[in-house]
């Protein structure tokens, strides 16, 4: 892609499609913040823009009644009805963007109790590396091994998940803060140490394949390392 | 600790000690010695062999001829001692080499060469050794000096043939040097210099030479000795270095502010320069943690805040028309703790690099064992110098602005410039001394060893309970680092107030409204700060409720850009450089203001949270807002302070290149952090280059628009024309006195009249 088609549309699946189990296409939360930006913005450009055009000072204006002079308070303008129409306006809309807010929240904070997931992943993060295990007595399916075919294992910096299932993380970290983020899909969780933190993923919602872990939480000198892969794969 | 986390934390230790041999990317050593995939990382940023720290207790030594003769080949033999003791026929340690010049080869099964590499290390075999030995084929020339780059590690073989563990090991490394036999001898230098090193000896190299030149100069034209040269800039500097004016400690600030702006955009422009591409090895990662860690420090407290404060000092008391602040030698003190504190924050590059915690400090890492460079030690002092700086001066605003206005400056006819600073400094006021406790008790925690953030649970994974709490000090900082960004962008809008009317030869649409706004956000800002806290696993109830705060403060700022534009419609505008600068202030925030609205909202900060997103958010609101706002202040208020006018075509041009390059170089960025890129990571995902050369290509330009700026500053001072008491028509009672203003401020205290008394 060109650089300029970067600008204008940024590439991240999980940002505008069916973005946390919320209504896809324009009634999705990314598309409404969008929508109601560009109106917003699109307001205050056009007014200032129409303001300096319309009302530009001439050579010879007159002075204007309430013009300011040196050692004088104003005359106070000013119109009560149309300052509480943009009080109450923004307050609309403000309600409004916290309602659409809900509703992937609802969705992202009912973090399924261990018993209801398909796999529970113990993650532990330190400095610098991700590591995973699965449950106990998870049977890890045979055609788990594209970290192996990548010259990875499968724990180390490296993690195979099966897809269409419901995958829980519980995170801890060993030292200092870090932060669990899967770049392609949204989820992002801190690694506290002491505090068992958790995020899960419903892995029918993402097509199968390769999804990156970055650590967002500085935590040292290589930070910037401390990357893994997800693999989700059809269990066979 | 119950047996459940007990549980996880067993799994998770074995998990890490199971794996912590396979590809490290920090170049962790392993059973079979440092592969060519892992040598660029040992190169650029050393070893973090079986942990981040060397140790004193392990010696290396190289046994070696005392010089060399061109082309022949020597054994050498590498040896280390100390650490865990031995264990017969059990691993026992590995190590490194790399010579500078000439060829190492493996004589044995114990060390071997990878693949297309330079350097030998250990193998399977060779780490049940304390002791390898190998042959160095000597270069060409013999009349250079050779350096051998080595690491040693010592370890206890707590790992199971296959495995590795690393708990108990210990690693250090050496440097030797073998001269040839016609190698002129050295004296011993004191270490590479690092790259921030090198900027600031080369910065003093400059500021000494001009002033040698100046000196000099002075000297030959003048006929005068040394003594009396220096005599006749003493009469200038003196009244500087002692005096109480608000108006000497108001220009004080602004120029030390600027000049602290400078110090670290060249620090943004390193980072910058990191950037320009993915794996670049222009600052070792040390390095470029300190490098954001200082410029995000420097920008916030010591330029966004002196600047702040350095206009209030010139303008409250004459605003409000009074003679001085309330307390002049106080004023003097808070001011001359500033660059003091300052020094301190940036002597860490001194004693071996500066703070590398971001501008954040979030513990534990602020308190761990891998932060112990004395920078730190240095960040968090500097900055408690810093705090009570800042607490002084707000004593100070608030009993200026509620004991001292002049007859007829009621609260209701403040200008709003001295409205914004009255609610700024009593955020200051309640928010300030709470980061200055919680400093303290950081500085406790890294020189006594108290617990209160460290988490140290997880540093004692098997035994203690005694957990304490590293969220605890994202509370104290939060509620003190979000009142703290509108402690910074509020007295921008109460300047865009003062111009925007101004230039519209208008009175403010709503002033009533523009009062309650500023207050409306002063109060918010202390119940919005958990928005920074969305990931940390915090209660959702509390997530909740700041989410509303959050989207809340847009309607009172709203109220602000919709009452500018009010004020602009209907009247007759006025396009010079103060008035650009401010709408162009006006678009640049709008836009800050909509993507903070998108990162109050938790399912999308959880997507944007820690990435470029949130960067590209506060560039645009504190450089976009509050820098750009303040620009356009100097070009409103200087012919106040000087009596001359700036430079309007160098003042529109610095405009035009700041306003492009400023989007150009941060606009992307909202794209490179949807994309993916967290913030603070010294290299990126190789797709974003292109992305990123454009953003730092344009943040050069932007840096060096900046010139324009200094060199307006200079050359209006000498050759602009002469201003007179009111040339932009204000109203405010700061123009009723002449430019500059004499000694007192006011020959004769003023009373502020309403336009209303002259009809």
């Amino acid at each position: 892609m060109s650089l300029l088609e970067d600008i204008i549309f940024s590439d991240n699946p999980s940002i505008w499609h069916d973005f946390g189990g919320t209504s896809p296409g324009y009634a999705g939360i990314t598309w409404q913040m969008m929508i109601w930006s560009i109106i917003t913005g699109l307001l205050v450009f056009v007014w200032m823009a129409y303001n300096l055009i319309m009302f530009k000072h001439k050579e010879g204006d007159p002075e204007h009644k309430d013009g300011l002079k040196a050692g004088f308070f104003p005359h106070e303008r000013g119109d009560p009805k149309i300052e509480i129409t943009w009080t109450v306006a923004p307050l609309i809309l403000v309600i409004w963007l916290t309602y659409i807010s809900l509703a992937p929240l609802d969705y992202l904070w009912d973090v399924p109790d261990e018993d209801e997931t398909g796999l529970v992943v113990e993650v532990v993060a330190g400095q610098w590396y991700w590591s995973f295990s699965y449950e106990d007595d998870y049977e890890v399916p045979a055609n788990f091994n594209s970290c192996a075919e990548n010259g990875e294992v499968n724990g180390f910096n490296c993690f195979e998940i099966p897809h269409d299932s419901i995958v829980r993380f519980n995170i801890n970290a060993l030292d200092v803060l870090h932060a669990f983020y899967i770049v392609e899909i949204g989820v992002k969780q801190d690694a506290v140490p002491g505090i068992e933190t958790l995020a899960w993923i419903d892995t029918s919602d993402v097509s199968p394949g390769e999804y990156n872990i970055y650590c967002t939480e500085y935590c040292g000198n290589s930070h910037s390392q401390m990357l893994a892969t997800l693999y989700i794969t059809v269990a066979e | 600790m119950n047996r459940r986390t007990l549980k996880i934390l067993s799994v998770g230790f074995l998990v890490s000690i199971l794996f912590a041999v396979s590809a490290f990317p920090t170049a962790n050593t392993q059973p079979t010695g440092i592969d060519s995939g892992l040598t660029d990382m040992v190169e650029a940023n050393g070893c973090s062999c079986h942990g981040t720290e060397p140790s004193s207790g392990v010696g290396i030594s190289l046994s070696m001829p005392d010089n060399f003769t061109a082309g022949m080949t020597y054994t050498l033999t590498l040896n280390i001692s100390g650490g865990p003791s031995p264990i017969e026929g059990g691993n026992q340690g590995g190590f490194f080499i790399m010579a500078s010049s000439g060829t190492l080869n493996s004589i044995d099964d114990n060390v071997w060469k990878p693949e297309g590499r330079t350097h030998l290390t250990h193998n399977e075999d060779g780490n049940n050794n304390r002791e390898w030995s190998f042959n160095w084929t000597a270069p060409e020339s013999d009349s250079i000096v050779v350096t051998f780059k080595t690491y040693g590690n010592s370890v206890n073989n707590n790992a199971d043939g296959s495995g590795g563990g690393t708990s108990g090991d210990n690693w250090n490394s050496a440097s030797f040097t073998l001269s040839g036999i016609n190698a002129a001898v050295v004296v011993d230098d004191h270490g590479e210099l690092s790259t921030p090193q090198k900027l600031i000896y080369g910065f003093t190299i400059i500021a000494v030479t001009l002033g040698v030149v100046l000196i000099g100069n002075r000297m030959v034209t003048k006929e005068q000795s040394f003594e009396e040269v220096l005599k006749d800039y003493w009469k200038y500097i003196y009244p500087w270095l002692t005096s109480t004016d608000h108006k000497y400690i108001g220009i004080l600030y602004i120029v030390t502010g600027f000049a602290w702006f400078f110090i670290a955009g060249v620090l943004g422009l390193m980072i910058r320069l990191q950037l320009f591409e993915a794996d670049n090895d222009f600052l070792t990662y040390q390095e470029y943690n300190s490098t954001f860690t200082m410029h995000g420090t420097t920008m916030i407290f010591m330029a966004a805040m002196p600047i702040i404060f350095g206009f209030a000092n010139y303008l409250i008391p004459l605003q409000i028309g009074c003679r001085d602040m309330a307390f002049p030698r106080l004023n003097a003190m808070s001011y001359w703790l500033l660059p003091t504190g300052g020094i301190v924050i940036y002597m860490g590059y001194f004693t071996g690099g500066a703070g590398d915690v971001g501008w954040t400090g979030y513990v534990p890492y602020a308190t761990s064992e891998a932060s112990t460079v004395p920078g730190t030690d240095f960040w968090v002092a500097g900055q408690i110098m810093l705090g009570a700086s800042s607490t002084l001066t707000a004593i100070n605003f608030v009993t200026t602005i509620l004991r001292m206005r002049a007859p007829g400056v009621t609260l209701m006819r403040m200008p709003l410039f001295t409205w914004s600073i009255f609610v700024t400094v009593c955020l200051l006021l309640l928010a300030i001394p709470v980061f200055a406790i919680a400093l303290i008790l950081l500085l406790a925690d890294r020189t006594f060893g108290t617990l209160y953030f460290s988490g140290s649970c997880a540093g004692d994974l098997m035994g203690t309970t005694a957990c304490s709490d590293p969220i605890l000090w994202q509370h104290l900082f939060w509620y003190f680092g979000h009142p703290e960004v509108y402690i910074v962008i509020l007295p921008a809008f109460g300047v865009l107030s003062e111009i925007i009317s101004t230039f519209s030869r208008r009175p403010i649409f709503g002033y009533t409204s523009m009062v309650y706004a500023l207050t409306t956000i002063g109060v918010i800002s202390f119940v919005v700060y958990g928005h920074h806290m969305f990931t940390t696993g915090a209660d959702p109830l509390f997530r909740f409720v700041v989410m509303l705060t959050t989207m809340l403060v847009a309607v009172p700022t709203g109220i602000k850009i919709f009452n500018w534009l009010a004020t602009m419609t209907g009247g007759s505008i006025v396009t010079k450089t103060p008035m650009i600068f401010a709408l162009g202030t006006v678009i640049t925030f709008t836009i800050g203001g909509i993507t903070g609205i998108i990162l109050a909202s938790i399912p999308l900060d959880i997507a944007f949270h820690d990435t470029y997103f949130v960067v590209a958010h506060f560039h645009y609101v504190l450089v976009g807002g509050t820098i750009f706002a303040f620009l356009g202040g100097v070009y409103y208020w200087f012919p106040k302070m000087t009596g001359k006018m700036m430079n309007e075509t160098l003042g529109l041009v610095h405009f035009a290149f700041s306003f492009i390059f400023f989007n150009a170089a941060f606009y992307p960025m909202h794209n490179v952090g949807i994309s993916g890129m967290p913030r603070r990571y010294a290299t990126y995902d190789p797709a974003l280059t292109e992305m990123n050369q454009f953003i730092s290509v344009a943040a050069f330009i932007f840096g060096f628009a900046q010139l324009i700026f200094v060199y307006n500053v200079i050359y209006s001072y000498k050759y602009g024309e002469e201003a007179g008491d009111d040339p932009w028509d204000g109203w405010s009672l700061e123009w009723t006195t002449s430019s500059p203003p004499p000694h007192n401020s006011f020959t004769e205290i003023p009373t502020l009249k309403s336009a209303e008394e002259t009809e």
